[in-house]
């Protein structure tokens, strides 16, 4: 700033200088400090709390951020990690540790945005405290002075006398909104507008804390997981009914309600290529007995209900599968096998696993809505899992369900379920190959395995996946977005200004007065030049200037 | 004539267009020539209005908004860079060098988005949302912005460069005028005075006033350089720093509360599609990558020791990130984006 050295107007001086004599009213020509100089001058933690402090932390959970685009995230993308850790065992290893496959919970990451908002707060506690100061304050009295030598400039004399002069000028600026300050004894004043730049920032600054807040939230009170319904079938909402339940910390017992869900049908209408055009779930809730929503889910359409909401995941058919023991009689499977597409030959897979007989029965499933016999050349033509001997495929188009039917291989062996494993995977390291094979058709008769037992397609429908969760959060989430927003705007587009105001008799005596003005903006120089000459002219139609006197200039000028 | 073959003729002839529009920029920017000037700016107008008739084809023909591709995104992503160009060209003249490169620009990127071209078809159902489109059509513009307000800074760093070298070895000093200086010319080393520390989000620098500048006189016998000269070199013959410097300010603090909105609505979406406002795919890491550089770049503005140059290279990177999230991360890292490469 040696610049500015020698020169009468020091905007920025020492903040010591400044502290030292805080009672002592400001010259005419004082510039008040701009907001993070205010900050600056609490003192201490200085280089904490810096721009340049926050700026490097930025920077660097920017730089933290890139690396999920480059390695595959366990939250995002499980299939790209196992694919890695199987590529690279030794380099993956380095990344698990590093918690490169998670970066987003990773210890390092959190110090960072940790850091940042520390940072954060202790820039905005002091700037908010000198905003909400300013603000509630009215603007100073000057103390007796020149004027200051800012840009924009304008004089003019009128026939008024003073005090009705600053009658006319005063309220007309405060119209104008304008924050007006009382004029000292020599007739002197200050003006101040664009507060709401500084506010918009503090706003943008602090919806950070209360998006924070609100992630916390979700993250300690909020679960969510996945609801797979059927056709016809109700879904009690129980933590043991939740897929892929991620419960929260806190309250796990009273978080559910324990409503019921039916899906009473599901319509699909379909391109000619395959794909979904539109799908819509007709979904029922009914809590203690009683329907209290009937709704249609669509894909941007969620249920809602108390909180907990429904959102249309996936969907596809579902086979009731029964499958019978004729040694004892008993139906030792009965249930809805969940058929997922993705399979080889367009086909949608499914799984039955039968613990309670010894050794345990496994199930592997191939649906085909519409089953296509193949020529042995075609299967082979494949070369998938199923081999050239199963001469069935889906055929290409809509799986919409004109000729279904399952496809089956049988196990025998160890489940493997005294690990945990998802519900549509069969574990068949301890299970051996497969010992028998089979098809079965809706309604269809039984088809007896070679060990005995008999297998049973009762019926097709539609299954719909809705992903359930609730989130307390949210709400808070939704605010921090809408403050962000509104703070944003203000904060890039206003601009704090200030305007000085001397109204004095005319020192070459007679009944005239002169009024002199000074206009600085902080920001958005080059708009306030406008604003000031338009100020200046509906000023001087308010105390229009004394046609006779020649003699004192009408001066406006501006320069950069 | 299909509505698909009417959209390719058209772009096809936009894009022509464009490149007529950065040669005849360029040529400006040579000759000085008036005429140069205008050849520039109706090239870019025919293009723009073949353009449009493309885009316009595109959302008729298939009933939906021009951005179902990767190919469809860039060339309205162009489309709006040609807009910004336009509009800035009619109100400031000065800047004819300046779209020379920002034309250029877009035939690069049109050229790099046909080469990723398939045929459209229709959108998935969880495609089809107003938020959606509400959230494309923003990161559409803020896009088109800050890739603009990145050539802008790219061109600043030249100048700013040639600034100090040239003026520095002509004046002594380090000024940032234009380079015709007469005799007895006033310069105004800019960059210094406005190096103060201002408010945070303050566009402008915020410093206090730039008012106390030092005026440097210009010695009676120092050469005024002729135009043309081998020693002006593409700065010399740039717009001054301080013009682009306000340039890419405006554009960047034009495109961060609309990139700002853009995932705000997008987050929206998410919420109503997948029950996830946020759940960092690639595309949503990148653009928060994105934002926060452009966020770092407002706070650099107005901070000691970033302002000018430091604050340039992070608009810069930022126009980088931006090329980044629309080719790199649709085309190579799969995600819930990944309908959106096609």
């Amino acid at each position: 700033m040696t610049d500015n050295s020698g020169k009468t107007l020091t905007p920025d001086k020492p903040p010591e200088k400044a502290e030292a004599r805080p009672s002592e009213p400001d010259g005419f020509s004082h510039l008040p400090p701009t907001p993070m100089r205010a900050m600056q001058r609490l003192g201490g933690w200085r280089a904490l709390r810096s721009m340049r402090t926050a700026i490097w932390l930025l920077l660097a959970l920017v730089a933290a951020t890139l690396l999920p685009t480059l390695v595959p995230q366990e939250l995002a993308n499980p299939q790209g990690v196992r694919d890695w850790k199987e590529k690279w065992p030794a380099f993956s290893d380095i990344l698990e540790r590093l918690h490169l496959f998670d970066v987003f919970s990773a210890p390092w990451f959190v110090a960072i945005y940790a850091a940042l908002l520390v940072v954060l707060v202790l820039c905005l506690v002091p700037r908010t405290r000198a905003f909400v100061r300013q603000v509630r304050r009215a603007v100073r009295r000057p103390g007796e002075g020149a004027l200051p030598d800012v840009a924009l400039q304008a004089e003019w004399v009128t026939a008024l006398p003073a005090e009705e002069a600053a009658r006319r000028v005063v309220p007309y600026l405060r119209r104008r909104r304008w924050r007006v300050g009382k004029a000292n004894a020599a007739g002197q004043c200050v003006a101040e507008k664009g507060a709401a730049r500084e506010g918009g920032s503090l706003l943008f600054h602090w919806s950070f804390l209360v998006l924070m807040a609100g992630l916390f939230v979700s993250a300690m009170f909020g679960w969510s997981g996945y609801a797979v319904l059927v056709e016809g079938r109700e879904w009690v909402e129980t933590p043991m009914s939740i897929i892929q339940y991620d419960p929260p910390v806190f309250f796990e017992d009273s978080a559910h309600r324990e409503f019921t869900l039916t899906l009473d049908t599901f319509d699909v209408r379909y391109r000619d290529d395959g794909s979904a055009a539109d799908f819509v779930a007709s979904v029922r809730v009914a809590d203690e007995g009683e329907t209290v929503i009937a709704k249609e889910v669509r894909v941007n359409d969620p249920l809602d209900y108390r909180g907990v909401k429904a959102y249309l995941h996936s969907f596809g058919w579902a086979a009731r599968i029964v499958v019978t023991d004729p040694v004892s009689g008993d139906e030792v499977f009965d249930d809805w096998v969940i058929l997922e597409p993705g399979g080889p030959r367009n086909m949608h897979t499914g799984v039955v696993k039968i613990p309670s007989i010894r050794p345990q029965a496994g199930l592997e499933l191939f649906f085909a809505p519409t089953g296509v016999v193949l020529t042995q050349e075609q299967a082979a033509a494949f070369d998938d899992e199923l081999g050239p001997n199963v001469l069935l495929a889906q055929r290409p188009g809509p799986p919409t369900p004109d000729a279904p039917v399952v496809y089956f291989r049988e196990y025998r062996g160890n489940l493997g379920l005294d690990r945990p494993q998802p519900i549509g995977v069969l574990d068949k390291s301890r299970l051996g190959d497969p010992v028998d094979i089979g098809a079965v058709t809706p309604g269809g008769n039984a088809f007896e395995l070679e060990d005995g037992l008999e297998v049973s397609f009762r019926e097709l429908r539609q299954y719909s996946r809705l992903q359930v969760k609730r989130d307390p959060g949210l709400g808070l989430v939704a605010a921090a977005g809408v403050l962000l927003l509104v703070g944003l705007v203000p904060s890039l587009y206003l601009a704090r200004r200030r305007l000085w105001i001397w109204i004095r008799p005319d020192p070459d005596g007679q009944e005239r007065t002169v009024i002199t003005l000074g206009g600085l903006a902080y920001q958005r120089k080059e708009a306030f030049n406008g604003e000031f000459e338009d100020l200046r002219r509906r000023l001087e139609a308010l105390a229009p200037t004394d046609a006779d006197s020649g003699a004192t200039p009408n001066e406006s000028r501006e320069s950069t | 004539m299909s509505a698909t073959t009417l959209s390719k003729v058209m772009l096809l002839v936009a894009w022509f267009a464009y490149a007529g529009a950065a040669t005849a920029a360029l040529m400006t920017a040579l000759t000085k020539g008036e005429r140069w000037l205008r050849a520039t700016f109706w090239c870019a107008v025919a293009g723009l209005t073949c353009h449009t008739i493309g885009l316009v084809a595109i959302t008729v023909g298939h009933g939906r908004a021009p951005w179902g591709t990767l190919y469809e995104w860039v060339v309205s992503v162009s489309a709006v860079i040609v807009l910004i160009a336009l509009v800035l060209i009619v109100r400031r003249a000065e800047f004819a060098a300046l779209t020379a490169i920002v034309y250029g620009v877009v035939v690069v990127l049109m050229l790099a988005g046909a080469s990723q071209y398939r045929e459209p078809g229709a959108l998935q159902p969880a495609l089809q949302s107003n938020w959606l489109t509400f959230h494309v059509a923003l990161a559409l513009t803020g896009s088109a912005l800050l890739l603009f307000g990145g050539v802008v800074s790219a061109l600043y760093l030249v100048r700013v460069r040639w600034e100090n070298r040239y003026l520095t070895s002509v004046l002594g000093t380090t000024g940032t005028e234009p380079p015709d200086l007469a005799a007895g010319d006033e310069v105004v080393p800019l960059r210094e005075t406005d190096d103060r520390e201002g408010d945070a989000l303050a566009g402008s620098g915020g410093g206090a006033v730039a008012l106390a500048a030092p005026r440097v006189e210009v010695e009676a016998d120092t050469e005024p350089v002729p135009v043309g000269t081998t020693r002006r070199g593409l700065g010399g013959r740039l717009p001054t720093s301080f013009a682009l410097d306000d340039l890419a300010r405006k554009s960047f603090t034009l495109a961060f509360p609309i990139y700002t909105l853009a995932i705000l609505a997008g987050a929206v979406w998410g919420e109503q599609a997948w029950g996830r406002y946020w759940r960092w795919d690639p595309k949503e890491t990148t653009s928060f990558i994105i934002w926060g550089l452009f966020a770092a770049y407002l706070h650099a503005r107005a901070t000691r020791g970033w302002k000018g140059t430091g604050a340039a290279w992070l608009g810069v990177i930022g126009a980088v990130a931006v090329v980044f999230n629309s080719f790199f991360v649709n085309l190579v890292i799969a995600g819930l984006h990944s309908y959106a490469g096609g």
